[in-house]
């Protein structure tokens, strides 16, 4: 029975179809309007011509990839928002803030240059009073790795404490403090 | 008059595939009751859950992690390896429910207790406890879950149900993975029951044995999450299994990007956060090794 059907709707949409096809192209205009969102621009990096000057530095990471990363840098308040909503999980806002933070060290790793400008926005978002303890930590964590080795002890004992036991479960890295 | 043809071959084409359409279906439908990796798909599940569910299932067994850099990995998965992983889960999880499924409509005992809803901020939930603890209470009936038209006993908090929220389907799998790893603990009741528990659960009051099924408590007061039972009182709960298995990808995954791995790094500060003990003290053994064993004994507390 259900085949039947399939048979019939079939025929019906092939006789409207073709009708359709063979009627005169109507002009149109199709716009395609790419949507807002985050993305990553490279740079074409500047090739220097054989015994010239140093290259000039490139920058990979842009002033408006910058910005946003700001914006999603969650406040406390907000995790906690989260937490009483659903107490469980981890703060679907610390998850997006986290996704841009790897990006953007990826980019960092790679390069001197985006390295050190990486390394400002972590230490400010690692010095932000009201930004969420959680991602301060990240941020803390991060630049550790970037080479920014005296951050730690400018934050909250809390802070703190949480980078050293999550690098205290790796057993090359047993973290120290004096 | 090509494009017609051309287009007449397509319908034709999509009528064929219609009229087989339906043995694929039940076929597609067939296999999302089998699941993935030894966990049952309720057919409830929608086609996104179950999608989402295999892929982070698949994650957990497959994702390249070397756990041998992380303390007591080994104590706790069995092992360094993601097969390690995946056993500790598959030995803790057997089914899988929709967001949508209400469990009470389930019972083959029906009861005025209600089970706490997912809601739309869920990522997943673990009922196995609270539904062994039904079952204990209306001994000597059986109580069971219908799962796929079968009947499944309801024996021991390892009845191991994961019933997944509205927004899992929307996160990466490394989110999902870490997730089920933490979901999967809540299926150990770790040193059996307390008799005044399962009295306390007739009464609509909570358990005040944490350990079994590793319940969550109040975060006590100026924490970041003060007053939300979002914390973890006793060693080796499900936060900081979760942690380890978060760090391990974090710091070990070879195929993660960037943003996987800190996201997994996000996750398990997160979820560090969350440890009203000394995680230091816990992984010098202060606390004793862990223990990942699960009891269906009920104890008198005298």
């Amino acid at each position: 029975m259900k085949k039947m059907i399939y048979l019939t709707v079939s025929v019906l949409l092939i006789a409207a179809g073709v009708s359709w096809l063979e009627r005169e192209p109507l002009a149109t205009k199709v716009r395609i309007r790419t949507p807002e969102k985050f993305k990553l621009q490279r740079q074409a990096q500047e090739v220097p011509p054989q015994g010239s000057a140093p290259p000039k530095e490139t920058f990979r990471i842009q002033e408006s990839e910058l910005r946003e990363f700001r914006r999603l840098l969650p406040l406390q308040e907000e995790l906690k928002e989260e937490v009483r909503l659903n107490p469980h999980q981890t703060p679907p806002a610390l998850l997006l803030f986290a996704g841009r933070l790897g990006e953007l060290m990826d980019l960092a790793e790679e390069n001197s240059s985006d390295r050190k400008i990486f390394l400002k926005e972590l230490e400010d978002c690692a010095l932000d009073e009201n930004a969420a303890a959680t991602a301060r930590a990240l941020c803390v964590s991060n630049a550790e790795k970037l080479g920014h080795a005296s951050l730690r002890w400018k934050i909250p004992p809390f802070i703190r404490n949480l980078v050293k036991q999550k690098n205290n479960m790796l057993i090359n890295k047993y973290d120290t403090e004096h | 008059m090509l494009r017609g043809q051309v287009f007449i071959l397509l319908l034709l084409s999509l009528l064929f595939l219609l009229a087989c359409g339906k043995d694929n279906d039940d076929k597609s439908s067939e296999q999302r009751q089998e699941g993935q990796g030894g966990v049952v798909f309720d057919t409830e599940l929608s086609e996104r859950e179950a999608t989402a569910l295999s892929e982070s299932i698949s994650t957990i067994s497959d994702l390249p992690i070397d756990g041998s850099q992380i303390r007591r990995f080994a104590e706790v998965f069995g092992g360094n390896s993601s097969s390690h992983v995946a056993v500790f889960f598959d030995e803790r999880v057997n089914y899988a429910l929709s967001a949508s499924t209400e469990l009470e409509n389930r019972l083959v005992i029906t009861s005025t207790f209600i089970f706490s809803p997912t809601n739309a901020e869920t990522l997943a939930s673990n009922p196995s406890l609270p539904l062994w603890y039904f079952a204990k209470i209306n001994e000597p009936s059986i109580v069971g879950v219908l799962i796929n038209n079968e009947q499944i006993p309801v024996d021991s908090s390892r009845i191991g149900l994961i019933q997944v929220g509205e927004i899992y389907p929307r996160l990466d799998s490394i989110q999902q993975a870490t997730t089920l790893v933490h979901e999967a603990r809540h299926s150990d009741c770790t040193g059996g029951a307390l008799a005044s528990d399962l009295d306390r659960y007739r009464n609509g009051e909570l358990p005040i044995n944490n350990l079994c099924g590793h319940l969550h408590v109040k975060c006590p007061e100026n924490h970041p999450y003060e007053n939300e039972y979002a914390c973890d009182e006793k060693p080796w709960g499900a936060y900081v299994i979760g942690a380890m298995y978060a760090v391990a990808v974090s710091q070990t995954c070879s195929t993660c990007s960037g943003s996987q791995r800190t996201t997994a790094e996000a996750m398990a500060l997160d979820s560090l956060s969350r440890a009203l003990y000394d995680i230091e003290d816990l992984f010098n053994g202060r606390f004793g090794p862990p223990d990942m064993s699960s009891s269906n004994a009920v104890k008198e507390v005298r």
